[in-house]
């Protein structure tokens, strides 16, 4: 049974010096030594990096990942394996976790030519205003690199070479605190309740259809998966990660998956509430009927087999995506699973529209997380982290849309986390 | 058309007191009413036009569908003209699903027994409504919700909701859903064509596919317009001079070969076959990827206007 | 109608609707050889027009047809 020990260190400060370091909750950052890490990947031209601390108000442009700083430091394995780390068995031994900062990296990342769905799309996000409800990373110090590109990189490469930038330096940073004093200290195990509960298990809807639409588990991405069983521990190490850089008001960062508020509250209920049998795995937006079907009946044989009673949904994406979770929520009902599916809407940009794009009569249970066609003015920011304009429109080969300064934007796809796809934050819909 | 109050609305015209004025009363058989809501809506338009109201109120339907039906079609079509109406009915009538996006709809009990205190409750809201005092929601103002979302921060985070709803269903208790799936409307089957051998053919996509450099910029995700170009003489959509920009799909298929998403050289085939009459000179096009219902339904009314115009007996429409 | 997701289709509205082969390409496949992929994209027309000659009273769902 996999126990994991996860070391948290809370960080009240960040600041840059000539050496990375933690000292107490003190973070100090060498931004030569972090540029050297990130240039060895010659995908990249140049890197400049930011702070941004919890209370300013800046306006980060064109995020491509967000990562919580996290190493092994106990045990076997390392963290993002298969990635940074080789793939060997994660979820057990100890963890540590930067808790209060984030690494964020962020460019301008070519488009190549390319107009329809593999595009790597852009987006903002306020740390004040509004928006900072929107996304969880309000209140950290979130520490931006700002990638250039070299020529010649393909679609493929940009996005690998993005995705292990984020990750090397998140390592980094957490190696750190090897010898520091956390501030908690937790025994993750799914150990078996004392008196019976009901087993529920999570499907855990993830993106993967294409270069920057994509998630890799264990670096391998997930074009092709199966729904998998998997367990939470393994999502603490960053066996499951982003690559996806398109598409951003619904795309889940690394950082999301790492901390992902559903299976957060699983395991806070374990035991008490629940018995947590497990995470399932599954991806989306398949372009056949019948691969929809095998994904809904692998979700449901699977948590049949597991022994649950209880299914807990959420979405990698809208429209084609929320034909797999509701013929999966339909075939867990059949077989007298109780579902509840975590979604957003949909509703056109005065609320009135249909709010899903598909439904099955048996989905009774839905929370959502509101009408991601609503519009949304943001008020300016001190300071525009990045390019002060960013880029709309690929299908016409990209116009520019200034940011700096208050904007509207016309729906929130262009805003980074709007679509709380995990639960993070309070957003819902209201009738009116 | 009659001046004044008549039936009911002389007990509206009671609760209204001084502060308002039954001018007219528009009376129609129900049967008549229902059996041709378009033409019973556009009298309602001009009456209301020639009348000068401040405010429309209909019924009170109680549990009468036919009735029902006429109060939220004469109610949609006086807010869709800006005059602010209100009906009320019982949640059994079915004008409450049909009309309740497009008008305030007040409950009322299943018979007219409820009649004077229904009429009270009319009143009072006919007034807030003329003096365009601000509507709360449904759940404080007690009208049937109207399918009109607004995202708000709630109290507590999505995912604490998401398992508090899941702990409910475990344990058998009662739980509210923050969303109810609208029911799908659905339109009987048009009749078949009665002459496929002489029959023009057009087709629809919403795969997205345009002229290479996508001239008219037509939007990749959202739709809120439809294009056509022309086809004639065309033996098939040929690579290269066509693209698709739709952003739902990889296109890279589309892009290598438009007839993957317009399949104009196996209708020429069966054209020259004589399987059908002929295509249909032009070809429209849209996307999908989270284009509206609403407007969705408005390009479809837009494009079947215009294949009538151009003597268009059926259409192959592909989806992607 | 030609969609890959039929039984989608269907439940949404659609009354006439053609089984298609995949979303990126409803109307052929690419990894049939070209005259294979025709005649693929042949028979999914065929069977719109007899979709559309066929009476319905409800939705229904066909097949491609061969000749």
């Amino acid at each position: 049974m996999s126990k994991l020990e996860l070391r948290t260190f809370d960080i009240d400060s960040v600041a840059f010096g000539d050496r990375t370091t933690l000292l107490g909750r003190a973070l100090t950052v060498s931004k030569d030594e972090l540029r050297a890490l990130v240039l060895a990947d010659p995908a990249f031209s140049a890197v400049d990096i930011q702070l941004v601390r919890p209370g300013e108000a800046a306006r980060i442009t064109q995020i491509t990942d967000v990562v919580e700083p996290r190493a092994k430091s106990g045990g076997t394995g390392g963290v993002f394996p298969g990635l940074v780390s080789p793939v060997e068995p994660a979820g057990g031994g100890r963890t540590d976790r930067l808790r209060g900062v984030a690494v964020v990296t962020s460019g301008e990342v070519p488009w190549l030519g390319t107009k329809g769905l593999f595009v790597a799309h852009d987006s903002v996000l306020d740390t004040a205003g509004p928006g900072a409800d929107l996304h969880p990373y309000a209140g950290l110090h979130l520490l931006v690199f700002r990638l250039s590109f070299a020529d010649g990189v393909d679609h493929e490469g940009l996005e690998r070479a993005v995705l292990l930038a984020g990750e090397k330096v998140a390592r980094t940073l957490a190696l750190e605190a090897h010898d520091a004093e956390p501030s908690l200290v937790e025994t993750r195990e799914l150990a078996p309740p004392a008196t019976p509960l009901p087993r529920v298990v999570y499907a855990y809807q993830v993106q993967s259809q294409g270069v920057f639409m994509r998630s890799r588990l264990y670096g391998r991405i997930l074009d092709e998966l199966v729904p998998t069983l998997v367990h939470p521990n393994e999502l603490a190490e960053g066996a499951l990660t982003s690559g996806g850089l398109g598409g951003h008001g619904a795309k889940m960062h690394t950082w999301m998956h790492q901390n992902n508020a559903v299976v957060e509250g699983l395991i806070a209920g374990h035991g008490t509430r629940w018995d947590f049998a497990g995470v399932i795995l599954h991806r989306g937006h398949f372009y056949l009927y019948e691969d929809k079907q095998r994904v809904a009946l692998r979700i449901a044989e699977t948590a049949s087999l597991l022994g649950a009673s209880g299914a807990i949904f959420t979405l990698g994406g809208a429209g084609n995506n929320t034909t797999e979770a509701m013929l999966a929520i339909q075939e867990c009902e059949r077989r007298g699973i109780k579902t509840v599916l975590l979604t957003w809407e949909h509703a056109g940009p005065d609320g009135s529209d249909y709010p899903l794009p598909f439904g099955v009569a048996e989905a009774v249970a839905i929370v959502s997380t509101g009408n991601l066609d609503e519009p949304l003015d943001l008020p300016a920011m001190e300071r525009v982290v990045g390019d002060p304009a960013i880029r709309v429109r690929p299908e016409i080969g990209g116009v520019p849309f200034p940011v700096d300064g208050p904007i509207r934007l016309e729906r929130r796809t262009l805003y980074a986390g709007s679509a709380n796809p995990l639960g993070f934050g309070r957003t819902g819909s209201v009738e009116t | 058309m009659r001046e004044g109050p008549i039936g009911p609305g002389i007990g509206l015209q009671k609760e209204l007191g001084d502060a308002g004025r039954v001018v007219a009363t528009f009376i129609c058989g129900d049967n008549r009413a229902a059996t041709d809501l378009e033409s019973f809506g556009a009298e309602v338009e001009s009456a209301l036009r020639a009348q000068k109201a401040d405010v429309l109120v209909a019924g009170p339907a109680f549990n009468a569908g036919r009735y029902g039906l006429a109060c939220g079609e004469a109610c949609a079509r006086a807010a869709a003209m800006g005059i602010p109406a209100v009906t009320a009915m019982n949640l059994e009538n079915p004008g409450v699903e049909l009309y309740r996006r497009r008008t305030y709809i007040l409950p009322a009990g299943a018979t007219a027994l409820g009649m004077p205190e229904t009429l009270g409750r009319l009143a009072r809201f006919a007034l807030r409504l003329a003096r365009k005092e601000t509507i709360g929601s449904p759940a404080v103002e007690g009208f049937y919700g109207r399918g009109v979302r607004k995202t708000q921060l709630l109290e507590r985070p999505a995912a604490d909701r998401a398992l508090d709803m899941l702990s409910a269903r475990l344990a058998g208790k009662p739980f509210t859903s923050e969303l109810v799936l609208p029911p799908v409307e659905r339109s009987t089957p048009a009749p078949p064509v009665k002459d496929i051998a002489h029959a023009r053919i057009a087709i629809i996509t919403t795969g997205g596919i345009v002229p290479k450099g996508n001239p008219d910029k037509l939007k990749q995700s959202n739709s809120t317009e439809w294009r056509t170009y022309p086809i004639e003489g065309l033996d098939s959509l040929e690579a290269g001079r066509y693209e698709s920009i739709h952003a739902g799909y990889d296109t890279s298929a589309a892009n290598a070969n438009p007839n993957y998403v317009v399949p104009l050289d196996a209708l020429r085939e069966l054209e020259r076959a004589h399987a059908f009459g002929s295509v249909y000179s032009r070809y429209y096009v849209t996307v999908g990827v989270g284009t509206a219902v609403t407007e969705s339904r408005r390009i479809g009314r837009e494009i079947a206007a215009d294949l009538r115009a151009n003597k268009v007996d059926a259409v192959i429409l592909t989806a992607t | 109608m030609i969609s890959a997701l039929g039984p989608v289709a269907s439940d949404l509205g659609a009354n006439r609707v053609v089984r298609g082969v995949k979303i990126p390409h409803p109307c052929g496949d690419p990894s049939l050889d070209p005259a294979g992929d025709h005649d693929l994209r042949v028979r999914l027309v065929r069977g719109s027009l007899n979709a559309l000659s066929t009476a319905l009273e409800q939705a229904a769902i066909f097949d491609g047809v061969a000749a």
